[in-house]
């Protein structure tokens, strides 16, 4: 008892704390001191997350020309609430100055859906789903049992309900294996040399990216990263040119 | 003597490199011209040098040329480099070529300086027979506006251009209207007297700023052929018939006269558009298409004609509308030629590519300049241009920028403004399930269960109704009795309560069947009490003075509370 009154109060104090900062930040913000801005935000993101504190830091990075760091921030805010029109706007509206521009490979018109419907949704979101229609599969068995609904009724809705909730329960676990599985990250310095192996060495470079890039990351060796392009290409880069968006 | 020798040659050694510097002739004339050389030994770049101190005194003429050359002495390779000027001195008397710092790979050296006597009555050709003169047509100009220059050499002597040095005046725009290679001599006269003249330079002149603007004087070198008399002594063989004339050659250098120009600043009521545009200008903009699809290149000329300082200004920056992709503009100039006044016409080409649909009005350009003529500030402007853009055939946009449609609309955008309120925070690593997750689970577990836990509920309650009842008799009976105590009332409850409780059958109820019944399952003493209060019961009913209600009524309850415990 004494240990859960005593989380209570340390989060109690991180919240009234973090009031404070964010508070403290949008004054920064607003005076045009954008570099103090970023670094309150940062500071909170120590102890408390929001789509809200990401979208702001995005603005302060925006504001200080960093590109890579606010798309990192929209994106990272975009991890919580993925369906945020405000994120979204200034996310593509940063990614007009992301100088690389990469031709997704265009795919299966129903998978692009598919993908874009994940997209959209946190696992959160898609557990809620899941649970929602569950709950509707129980109620209809249920008013079927007491005799409420018609046999043929009852066994109609019940088969829908039963494929949703499958559906939802299948792309969450879909979206959670996302999550977890692939790592990306947003490159940060202005041009960065991509090279075929995990080495500065001139004739080893493949080919160019530059700040505000979205990458996944496939692995880490020592200080490099090797990241996978949306088009497919691959090779090594140092690893504080990226941050990783997990 | 002997002893400072060595010492000397190794204070060589230890310098390492030096420079000396030489003349080729110290005795001349003015306007004849010298070679001056500076040499470094083994220096490996070139050496600079700052020849400032030196034109005080001197004009260059030609250099400096460069010149590397390797020497073996006693197997040993030393090298010099070299640089050389042609210079011509400006005045008579005796000059002094100063002292100058020489840079050789990063070490200042000092060269000696050298006398030179130059005399002034070295002229073999008179000045009126061979002379430069720079004409200008207008010495007091505004900022802007064109002075024209022209520089025409005389001669009335055989003569041959050597060198031309075209003079470089510092706080000009300076526009060449033309230069005549090689130039062509006319005869005119001047006071009577016959001269070849030519027309070496035209330039035109354009002032950048107010106040004494000085030309730099253009310097000619040119070979003139002049007769001399022989100053053999006369020997026997001569005779006065033979021809006692030679030609020789002389080199000599013509200078004009240092000119100045006086520059005026504008008159007041300067506009504020205004760029520095002087002259007179004409402006037209045009398209080269009037139907236009979106992502179609469109061009967009703009034209500025006229004349006066047209390479000095830029047109104000124009703002085309933001779903237009703007390239930046080609400008051509085309200058009009064998005109004094500078002329021409500079062509802007924009490449545009409307991204949207829609009707757009090309920026209307203004130039506002001033016309030294009127002394006043003008201002033109072109027609804008209205663009009717009809829809892309194809949804996709081109690939020239790699934007796509969505993206173009962004362009013009900003980013979204900062949220400002505080939020629920979410702890780091305390996202979980929520909550409600978790009860709707629940809740569709419950409903699953809910009919089969119904109906075996409901089965049970069917299975044990009697056994309820028995349980509930004993209550219900006290409860009775206490309501209404009359002696029909009591007869009515026992008899209730037993059928309740011990399950007898109903139709037949006499305290006969009763004792019948429950003999051996009640103790006697109660058994017997029981069938007394019974028999007790139908008789009150019929006499009802015996007892009292509330007697009969107290023993029942005690009664049947101690054969509850039986059952």
């Amino acid at each position: 008892m004494r240990i859960i009154y005593l989380a209570l109060l340390v989060s109690n104090l991180i919240a009234a704390n973090a009031d404070s900062l964010f508070v403290q930040g949008n004054y920064y913000f607003d005076d045009e001191k954008y570099i103090q801005a970023a670094r309150t935000y940062e500071r909170m993101l120590i102890s408390v997350e929001h789509a809200d504190l990401y979208y702001n830091l995005g603005n302060a990075y925006y504001r200080m020309g960093e590109v890579g760091h606010a798309v990192w921030a929209y994106e990272k805010g975009l991890q919580f609430e993925p369906r945020n029109r405000d994120l979204k706007h200034n996310l593509e509206f940063t990614n007009t100055r992301v100088k690389d521009r990469i031709d997704i490979p265009e795919g299966f018109v129903f998978l692009d859906w598919y993908r874009a419907f994940k997209n959209s949704q946190t696992v959160n979101d898609l557990l809620i789903w899941g649970s929602v229609f569950l709950l509707l599969v129980g109620l209809v068995y249920a008013l079927g049992q007491f005799r409420f609904l018609g046999r043929q009724s009852t066994s109609r809705l019940q088969t829908a309900f039963v494929i949703f909730t499958i559906l939802a329960h299948g792309i969450c676990l879909d979206k959670y294996w996302d999550v977890t599985g692939i790592e990306e990250g947003v490159i940060l310095s202005s041009t960065v040399n991509v090279y075929s192996v995990p080495a500065v060495r001139d004739e080893m470079i493949v080919f160019k990216i530059h700040e505000g890039l979205k990458a996944e990351i496939t692995q880490v060796h020592d200080n490099w990263i090797e990241i996978i392009l949306l088009d497919g290409k691959k090779g090594w880069i140092p690893i504080n040119t990226i941050r990783p968006l997990s | 003597m002997r002893i400072m020798l060595p010492i000397l040659f190794l204070f060589e050694i230890a310098a390492g490199q030096s420079v000396t510097a030489s003349v080729d002739v110290n005795q001349l004339a003015v306007n004849e011209t010298f070679t001056f050389k500076i040499d470094a030994k083994d220096a490996d770049n070139m050496p600079r040098i700052n020849l400032l101190p030196l034109e005080k005194n001197f004009t260059i003429i030609s250099g400096p040329a460069q010149q590397t050359s390797y020497q073996w002495i006693n197997g040993k390779a030393t090298s010099s480099k070299t640089l050389s000027w042609t210079l011509v001195p400006n005045q008579k008397g005796r000059l002094t070529i100063p002292a100058l710092t020489v840079t050789v790979d990063g070490k200042k050296l000092k060269t000696k300086p050298i006398r030179i006597n130059v005399k002034g009555s070295g002229q073999v050709v008179n000045k009126d027979e061979l002379f430069l003169l720079a004409e200008i047509d207008q010495d007091e100009v505004y900022v802007g506006e064109q002075s024209t220059v022209t520089y025409k050499l005389y001669t009335r002597v055989q003569m041959s251009l050597e060198d031309i040095k075209y003079p470089e005046s510092v706080g000009f725009w300076t526009e060449e209207l033309s230069v005549p290679r090689p130039p062509r001599f006319n005869q005119t006269t001047i006071n009577g007297v016959l001269y070849n003249v030519a027309t070496l330079y035209k330039v035109a002149l354009f002032p950048t700023k107010t106040g004494e603007l000085e030309l730099s004087p253009m310097t000619v070198r040119c070979n003139v052929q002049i007769q001399k008399k022989r100053k053999r002594q006369r020997s026997i063989f001569d005779d006065p018939f033979f021809n006692n004339f030679y030609n020789e050659t002389v080199q000599k250098v013509l200078r004009t006269e240092s000119r100045k120009i006086h520059v005026k600043p504008y008159p007041s009521g300067q506009p504020a558009n205004f760029t520095g545009a002087v002259g007179e200008f004409k402006l037209a903009a045009s398209v080269d298409t009037d139907k236009v699809k979106a992502n179609e290149a469109v061009t967009y000329y703009v034209e500025l004609q006229g004349t006066g300082n047209l390479n000095m200004f830029s047109l104000p920056k124009l703002d085309f509308p933001e779903t237009m992709e703007v390239f930046p503009p080609t400008a051509s100039f085309e200058q009009k030629q064998l005109w004094d006044q500078f002329t021409g016409n500079i062509k802007w080409e924009y490449i545009l590519i409307p991204r949207q649909a829609g009707k757009v009005f090309l920026p209307r350009i203004e130039l506002a300049y001033f016309d030294p003529k009127d002394e006043q500030f003008h201002s033109i402007s072109s027609r804008s241009v209205e663009l009717n853009i009809s829809p892309a055939k194809d949804q996709l946009t081109s690939g020239t920028s790699g934007f796509t449609k969505e993206e173009i609309a962004l362009l013009g955008q900003d980013i979204h403004y900062n949220v400002t309120s505080p939020r629920s925070w979410i702890e780091r690593g305390s996202r979980g399930i929520p909550i409600w997750v978790w009860t709707s689970y629940i809740l569709a577990a419950g409903l699953f269960l809910a009919p089969v836990t119904f109906t075996r509920y409901q089965q049970q309650r069917i299975a044990t109704a009697g056994q309820r009842m028995s349980h509930r008799a004993l209550k219900r009976a006290l409860k009775s009795l206490q309501t209404q105590s009359s002696i029909e009332n009591v007869a009515f409850t026992v008899y209730t309560y037993l059928k309740e409780r011990w399950q007898l059958k109903t139709d037949k109820m006499d305290p006969l069947f009763v004792e019948q019944e429950l003999n051996g399952i009640i103790p006697p003493e109660e058994l017997e009490g029981l069938i007394q209060l019974l028999k007790d019961c139908d008789a009150g009913r019929y006499s009802p003075e015996t007892m009292t209600d509330q007697d009969i009524a107290g023993t029942a309850g005690k009664l049947l509370k101690k054969m509850d415990s039986h059952a």
